[in-house]
């Protein structure tokens, strides 16, 4: 009875096995077959940036030759750093573009050919050329998709020759609206700590993102720090050491600059730190540190200094400092050395849900948000110099960014990282030449590049929001 | 003292030799039938997992991002063992030279055979490097790489898995975008009917991004990936009819 079961059992199962094999077949056989490609890998396009012509009307001079070699250097390095673009190498080129204009062929009987530059694998084909009038300055320009034989963008942009740069970081900003529908950073600029040579002063000053356009924006002959963005790129505040009569000796006062009216004024000088300041979305109000209560902790401030809301408190006495707001503006990364070693914290914007983001390494500092609110940089130390790292919000995906090491073969201190407003790019300092230079990186960690180029040591540069 | 022909010495050495024999060979015996009644444990040998405690992360070396082509190496289809057919070299020679064609013919049929023979222990053989392989793979069980999993057994549907990722494998890696589009999120579909040797025949775009620049991406990477691997014999048909439909990205 019981082989007779199974026996039974046995045809049972193989009558099942058989039917889940043929409907398996039959559905792939009868079925659409989709399959996901998913993510695609990233490439660069080839580009050809042809010089660009002289159609003044005065024969060309040096200052001519000068303005035109602005434009083409300073449109070349923005869309190199867009990290979009091959070059095309000029000797490639098979066309003379001196002697084309700057439109294609069958339009313009003396224009350029498409067909021509396809040759050679062109992508992307800049044509432009440029005016000198007295102090006027103009630049026709035309971007081309050659595989489609399509104009992309063609514009004049005209101003006085000191906006030579300015021209050019423009019409790279329009070039890259027009591939990625998104704002370029080519008219963003830095904010940033430069160590004086006399007595060890340190003052604020301004750059444009390139390193070019230096100016100095603070005067204190003492110690000026922790610059910070107002939302619009239209103030500036930072920390200074001032000279404080009643007391006869310097606090650690908290400025707003304004760059239109150069007017400066002082919104926080409560007894021992009010520093580093982060502006709020709306601009009228700010984070920062004061440590009138005897430890440093984190505050908001209304920007004229009056409202006070304290946001951290200890515990056991830590410092809670370095607050910094999420672009969303839900969240607050700082760091604190509540666990012994300062570390990165991320809490709720009204102080709530403390959370560590950070366990490994001895000093982890200066946090800076992604724009999408979900991952930060920051600069870790562990055995014997601090490098970049970024984090997820929950605190996986550790990673580190930066591993320079100085001509003398030691590591060299990678710090105070700041996000480009498009999340493209990061800026930070580092030693690695001798001297502290400014730098910026990919947030993946590829493309370093130098952006200072001279013998001034530089500290906490912070990129602007877009100014434009 | 006569102490010729006896050595208490030697005897008691003899007598522990044979001790010493007999204690031996039943260790001996024992450890035989220990070994055939009650097999020991086999020993497993696992990979150590290596810990390393450690502070902040190295950067990493990569250059490029992590893409998908940084996928194991496709699992590219050796094709399933051709049952290569050896055209019988026309035997109808008998007809025309009748004399002689018999021994012809009959060393002819022995090396056709011979040949079948050889054909038949080589596609055995490489039907064997294939599962072998399988194992290999299932066994390292890397990324992406596809589990067959348990619950089918049909050699049709290792087949058929074994295609499909191959097919995945080949389109990804030719599936670029520059970067000024790669954040775009753009999406098409395109419909691919793949011959019976796996060339494309025929690929089109069923459903557009309405970005130019990326259906002539799309189109592009597809013809990089032509030749696909060749489809087993089950789903040629339906290969070439309806095609597979892919989706970019997903």
């Amino acid at each position: 009875m019981n082989s007779l079961v199974n026996i039974l059992k046995f045809f049972l199962c193989a009558a099942v096995l058989t039917v889940a094999v043929t409907s398996q077949q039959t559905q792939a056989e009868s079925s659409q077959i989709y399959i996901d490609v998913g993510q695609a890998t990233v490439k660069k396009s080839l580009l050809a940036l042809a010089p660009l012509n002289y159609y003044g009307a005065e024969p060309q001079n040096r200052s001519h030759i000068d303005a035109g070699t602005d434009l083409f250097k300073v449109i070349t390095n923005d869309l190199s750093v867009s990290n979009y673009f091959t070059f095309i190498r000029p000797e490639a080129f098979l066309e003379d573009t001196t002697k084309k204009t700057l439109r294609p062929a069958p339009g313009d009987p003396n224009g350029f050919s498409f067909q021509t530059w396809k040759t050679i694998g062109t992508e992307f084909l800049i044509r432009g050329g440029y005016r000198v009038n007295g102090d006027k300055l103009s630049l026709e320009i035309y971007a081309y998709h050659v595989p489609q034989a399509k104009l992309i963008l063609g514009r004049t942009y005209e101003g006085s020759a000191k906006q030579t740069r300015k021209i050019a970081h423009t019409f790279a900003n329009d070039l890259i609206k027009a591939l990625t529908g998104k704002k370029g950073i080519f008219n963003t600029r830095f904010v940033a700590v430069m160590r004086q040579t006399i007595k060890d002063h340190k003052e604020v000053y301004l750059m444009d993102w390139d390193g070019s356009n230096v100016s100095k924006i603070s005067n204190h002959k003492s110690i000026a720090i922790s610059p910070a963005w107002s939302p619009t790129g239209d103030r500036v505040a930072y920390t200074a050491f001032a000279y404080h009569e009643n007391i006869k000796g310097r606090n650690a006062d908290l400025f707003i600059y304004e760059l239109a009216t150069s007017k400066r004024w002082l919104v926080s000088y409560r007894k021992g730190i009010n520093s580093g300041a982060n502006f709020l979305k709306d601009g009228n109000s700010l984070l920062m540190t004061i440590s009138q209560s005897g430890t440093p902790d984190i505050y908001k401030i209304s920007a004229d200094g009056r409202n006070l809301n304290r946001i951290t408190n200890g515990p056991n006495r830590s410092m809670n400092v370095e607050p910094a707001v999420s672009p969303d503006g839900t969240k607050i990364a700082f760091s604190s050395d509540r666990s012994g070693q300062p570390m990165i914290y991320v809490m709720n914007f009204d102080g709530s849900g403390i959370k560590r983001l950070t366990f490994a390494g001895r000093y982890n500092s200066s946090p800076t948000w992604a724009p999408d609110s979900k991952s930060l940089v920051f600069a870790g130390y562990d055995k014997d110099h601090f490098d970049l790292f970024s984090v997820n919000i929950d605190g996986t995906g550790l990673k580190r960014l930066t591993d320079a090491t100085t001509v003398n073969g030691r590591a060299a201190d990678n710090r105070d990282p700041s996000y480009s407003p498009d999340g493209r790019q990061i800026v930070f300092t580092s030693n690695r030449t001798g001297t502290t230079q400014i730098f910026i990186i990919d947030p993946d960690g590829n493309n370093e590049r130098r952006i200072t180029f001279d013998k001034y040591s530089w500290e906490q540069p912070r990129w602007s929001p877009y100014l434009d | 003292m006569n102490t010729i022909g006896y050595s208490p010495y030697s005897e008691t050495f003899s007598r522990n030799i044979i001790l010493s024999l007999i204690l031996h060979g039943s260790v001996i015996i024992l450890l035989t039938v220990k070994a055939f009644l009650a097999p020991s444990e086999p020993i497993q040998i696992r990979n150590s997992i290596r810990v390393d405690i450690v502070g902040l992360p190295d950067k990493a070396k990569q250059i490029a991002p992590p893409a998908p082509t940084a996928k194991p190496e496709p699992v590219v289809t050796p094709a399933p063992p051709k049952e290569v057919k050896v055209a019988p070299p026309t035997p109808k020679v008998e007809k025309l030279d009748l004399s002689k064609a018999k021994s012809v013919q009959e060393r002819a049929l022995e090396r056709l055979k011979a040949m079948e023979a050889v054909e038949r222990m080589k596609s055995e053989l490489q039907a064997e490097q294939q599962a072998a392989k399988k194992a290999e793979q299932a066994a390292s069980f890397k990324g992406n790489v596809l589990n067959e999993g348990d619950s089918l057994t049909g050699l049709e549907k290792i087949d058929f898995d074994r295609y499909f990722s191959g097919v995945e494998s080949k389109i990804r890696s030719s599936w670029q975008l520059p970067g000024w589009l790669s954040n775009a999120n753009l999406r098409a579909q395109a419909r691919v009917l793949i011959d019976s040797s796996g060339q494309v025949i025929k690929r089109e775009i069923i459903s557009s991004s309405g970005n130019e620049v990326f259906d002539a991406e799309v189109l592009s990477a597809i013809d990089r990936s032509s030749p696909f691997p060749e489809p087993p014999d089950r789903l040629k048909n339906v290969l070439a009819s309806r095609g597979i439909i892919f989706n970019f990205p997903e």
